[in-house]
């Protein structure tokens, strides 16, 4: 009997530490954009605020600009470099999945440069991470209960390029606070920055294909 | 006998780790600017930090087209100098040997193991950080950039800890030499501003 119990209760932990990851939260201290709210909440790209005169499919281009870390989430050496690291990283991932979505005629990425002029309607993807941490494997191996848990939530503007005005932001926000011996932070804020990467680009799918934020 | 069998599975794992890994992020491609009828040459000046970064650099102008490699026999339109400051590679593939390896000493939850986390992908993410800068004949810098670069894989093969760093930073000074060349042959080709 008691030979079946610690059995059940490791296989019972394999199963539950197998499982777990970044789950998504609401956003926080969302910042409007003058008449902007981020609002909706969209299945898939949190919470979303759209300019009503916004007309997604005349827009056949799209600038990513590189997202900036808050100053405010910023301590350390170590912040400075997760700041540097987890930007790059959200860049890199927007990238690969817009270039992949086949929403945009063409893709910019303006680390490498600006996109020549041109008749065509251009729309830039700009924005911040506004939290960001990896949280404290300790806290969350030895408390749980969502102590030393790893956050990370990104907002964003769409901004006519000609116009300058911000026609949609976003906010997302993911939380992870379990996995295998507290689990690895970095890893809980690189899947974070995966699970919103993606969010964010079929949300643009779904509103270029005439959709409307919003449950699906 | 248990002893024996949790060893062997031990081993089995630990054996089990490839000394090479091929990565399936693509490597970012060279810049060809359209309106170039022929290509630019430049020469590569002192180029500091690990040695991957100045191998990516003349790989990236052995290339054909765009920017290239001036020889000794011609002048080049510019010299280009810069380093690489950090390349730091994380990845949760320890994580998965190590959850492998606990769970197999379980003689009983070892098949479980092996099956749940054999099955189970590792995510590894790298991110090189260094600039390039440009400078012309007279020694003038023209133009300079510092850039963080990130490249991220995951797979279900379980290659040895050695062969998946060397692999990520390979592909994180590739993804950093080629960006930063794409910005400056972008740069080169970019119309002066009108005032």
């Amino acid at each position: 009997m008691r030979r079946m119990s610690v059995l059940t209760t490791l296989v019972l932990g394999i199963l539950l530490l197998a499982g777990c990851g970044a789950h998504r939260m609401t956003p926080v201290d969302v910042r409007p954009v003058g008449d902007l709210k981020a609002e909706v909440e969209d299945a898939q790209g949190g919470q979303v605020g759209l300019a009503p005169d916004f007309k997604p499919a005349v827009y056949r281009a799209i600038v990513l600009q590189p997202f900036e870390v808050s100053a405010s989430e910023i301590k350390d050496q170590d912040d400075v470099r997760l700041a540097k690291d987890m930007a790059a990283y959200l860049h890199a991932q927007l990238m690969r999945r817009l270039q992949a979505a086949g929403i945009f005629a063409r893709v910019v990425d303006a680390t490498v440069g600006a996109l020549p002029p041109s008749d065509e309607r251009v729309i830039r993807l700009q924005g911040h991470i506004s939290k960001l941490t990896e949280g404290s494997q300790a806290l969350r191996y030895f408390v749980g209960f969502g102590a030393g848990a790893a956050k990370a939530q990104i907002e964003t503007r769409l901004v006519d390029a000609q116009s300058q005005r911000v026609v949609m932001i976003t906010a997302d926000r993911r939380a992870a606070g379990m996995g295998i011996f507290g689990g690895d932070g970095r890893q809980f804020v690189t899947e974070s920055m995966d699970q919103m990467a993606d969010g964010y680009v079929k949300l643009l799918k779904h509103l270029w294909a005439g959709g409307r934020p919003g449950p699906r | 006998m248990r002893r024996t069998v949790g060893l062997l599975l031990i081993a089995l794992v630990a054996s089990a780790c490839a000394s090479s890994v091929a990565l399936t992020v693509p490597p970012v491609d060279k810049l060809r600017p359209a309106g170039w009828r022929e290509p630019v040459r430049v020469a590569l000046g002192s180029i500091g930090g690990e040695p991957c970064f100045a191998e990516a650099l003349k790989g990236y102008l052995a290339l054909p087209g765009g920017l290239q490699l001036a020889d000794n026999r011609e002048a080049p339109h510019t010299s280009l100098t810069g380093r690489v400051d950090r390349i730091e590679v994380h990845s949760n593939r320890g994580d998965k040997e190590v959850s492998l390896l606990y769970f197999s000493a379980f003689v009983i939850t070892a098949p479980i193991a092996a099956a749940m986390y054999g099955a189970k992908d590792w995510h590894a993410d790298a991110a090189a950080e260094g600039s390039l800068s440009a400078a012309d004949a007279g020694g003038r810098v023209i133009w300079e950039k510092t850039l963080t670069v990130s490249v991220s894989e995951t797979q279900r093969t379980m290659p040895s800890a050695d062969a998946l760093n060397a692999a990520m930073k390979t592909a994180a000074c590739q993804k950093l030499a080629a960006t930063l060349l794409n910005a400056f042959a972008e740069h080169v080709s970019a119309p002066p501003p009108s005032r």
